[in-house]
């Protein structure tokens, strides 16, 4: 009586949780641009899941999840305006790390942070899976559920519009 | 063109050293790159896996788990086959007590045949009810109105009415009933009628009316006359005998200056008002006139 994998068995969803959460996590963060509300609509995407634990299949548990988060998304309302945070110190590693060099670093940094403001949401999101989580177009274009070459225009857009801002800025 | 593709292919994370050499060489590739580098040190949020996996079983316990492993309980062998038994048994019980209810609808009669090839023919208006499924056990009908019965021979067949019992093994009969009235008439074998205590036996050829004193008559067809579509009447008042005619052809009768306790013996159609109403007052001497569709009055002619 060995029953199919299923995500009804605890150990079965225990292992979904801790494969997926984190990048399920980081989407609902370019999304929102939110710590809390990304942990939120995490959560709460992996409850649907678990409710749900009968009809989806294991193997088709990611896109759920991705799909699941993305409706909740659009489901919120009001998003209040939050800035990424960037590292500092990823280049001190480097030799150049002049009181100039730093400066400029920071005014870059400052300015990417507009720039990405002003893409869509759509864009912004795309952009930060490919950089990012390092996603495939591949792998973006299975999240929306578009093809692969549109999944492609959408980050290279994205890039070619930052940089356009970035100059004007 | 070159390095537009070179530089699908490095934001796709596949870019091949030859196309690194081409965009490197390309002066526009280092503010992307600068870019690129600066959005790759954005601070994520770390999720802890276990604390929300914590988080979330204790949502859990607030919404119903979906999908409970359900309880089987397990019956010894002997006791499942106990339990069909029994369940059988129940149900074959309960099919049986089924009544099954027929009423013959006004103005025809109805024929019943029975799971013995017995056959009930039903008056109109009259009303029966049997149990089909218990026929082999208990012959039993339930009757109010009128009926004729042929039985076929085997146990006792009881007609049920409200006065009394009717029961025989293999014949053929008729059975009256209205309000208190209740007419026995047997054409063929022998019929037993328990009424108020007294059981009296109805011969081939005896009509017997038992409210409220037993009257024998003798009948002289070998049918009762309304499964002809006549109504027949053995020495009775002439008042019930219009009343019948009342019912029948849903008419009003009016009588003028008539003795409506004289005796009449005989019977008359339901089919055709002026030749019933000629077969009634003719052999009493009196007349008749139909003012309207609904109206008849009968009146003396001799005594005007």
């Amino acid at each position: 009586m060995k029953k199919h994998s299923n995500i009804c068995q605890e150990a079965v969803f225990n292992k979904i949780y801790k494969e997926q959460v984190q990048s399920l996590r980081n989407f609902m963060f370019f999304k929102t641009k939110s710590t809390d509300a990304s942990y939120d609509l995490a959560q709460e995407a992996f409850l649907k899941l678990w409710q749900n634990c009968g009809k989806v299949a294991p193997n088709k548990a990611k896109s759920y999840l991705f799909t699941t988060a993305n409706n909740l998304f659009l489901n919120t309302v009001a998003h209040k305006k939050v800035q990424f945070k960037f590292t500092q110190g990823v280049k001190k590693s480097q030799d150049n790390n002049s009181p100039e060099f730093l400066l400029e670093e920071k005014e870059f940094g400052q300015k990417l942070q507009k720039a990405l403001d002003s893409l869509t949401q759509l864009q912004r999101t795309a952009f930060l899976l490919s950089r990012v989580e390092g996603k495939k177009y591949r792998e973006i274009a299975a999240i929306y559920n578009i093809s692969e070459k549109a999944a492609g225009k959408r980050v290279l857009d994205a890039l070619e519009k930052l940089r356009e801002t970035i100059e004007n800025l | 063109m070159e390095t537009k593709q070179a530089l699908e292919k490095w934001l796709n994370n596949e870019a091949s050293p030859a196309d690194m050499q081409v965009l490197n060489q390309w002066p526009g590739f280092d503010i992307y790159k600068k870019i690129d580098t600066h959005t790759k040190a954005m601070v994520l949020p770390e999720h802890d896996a276990i604390s929300g996996l914590k988080a979330l079983k204790d949502t859990f316990l607030l919404t119903s788990p979906q999908q409970k492993t359900p309880k089987v309980i397990t019956m010894p062998r002997l006791l499942k086959i106990a339990a069909l038994l029994i369940l059988l048994v129940l149900s074959s019980v309960f099919v049986t007590s089924l009544p099954t209810n027929i009423q013959a609808p006004i103005a025809t009669t109805q024929t019943i045949v029975l799971p013995d090839s017995s056959k009930i023919t039903l008056k109109e208006n009259g009303r029966i009810s049997y149990k089909k499924y218990g026929w082999p056990f208990t012959r039993e009908v339930t009757l109010e109105g009128e009926a004729y019965f042929e039985v076929a021979k085997g146990k006792t067949f009881t007609v049920v009415t409200p006065t009394a019992n009717v029961s025989v093994l293999g014949t053929c009969f008729n059975v009256k009933t209205e309000n208190d009235l209740l007419i026995v008439s047997c054409f063929e074998g022998l019929v037993s009628v328990q009424a108020n205590g007294t059981n009296t036996l109805v011969a081939a050829g005896d009509s017997f009316s038992f409210s409220p004193m037993i009257v024998n008559n003798k009948i002289y067809t070998s049918k009762p006359t309304w499964i002809f579509n006549e109504s027949s009447f053995i020495d009775m008042p002439l008042e019930t005998v219009l009343m019948e005619i009342e019912k029948h052809y849903k008419v009003t009768i009016t009588t003028k200056n008539i003795d409506v306790t004289l005796r009449y013996t005989g019977s008359f159609t339901h089919t055709n008002l002026d030749q019933a109403l000629q077969t009634v007052t003719q052999p009493l001497n009196l007349s008749f006139s139909k003012d309207s569709k609904n109206e008849v009055q009968i009146y003396n002619l001799k005594k005007q």
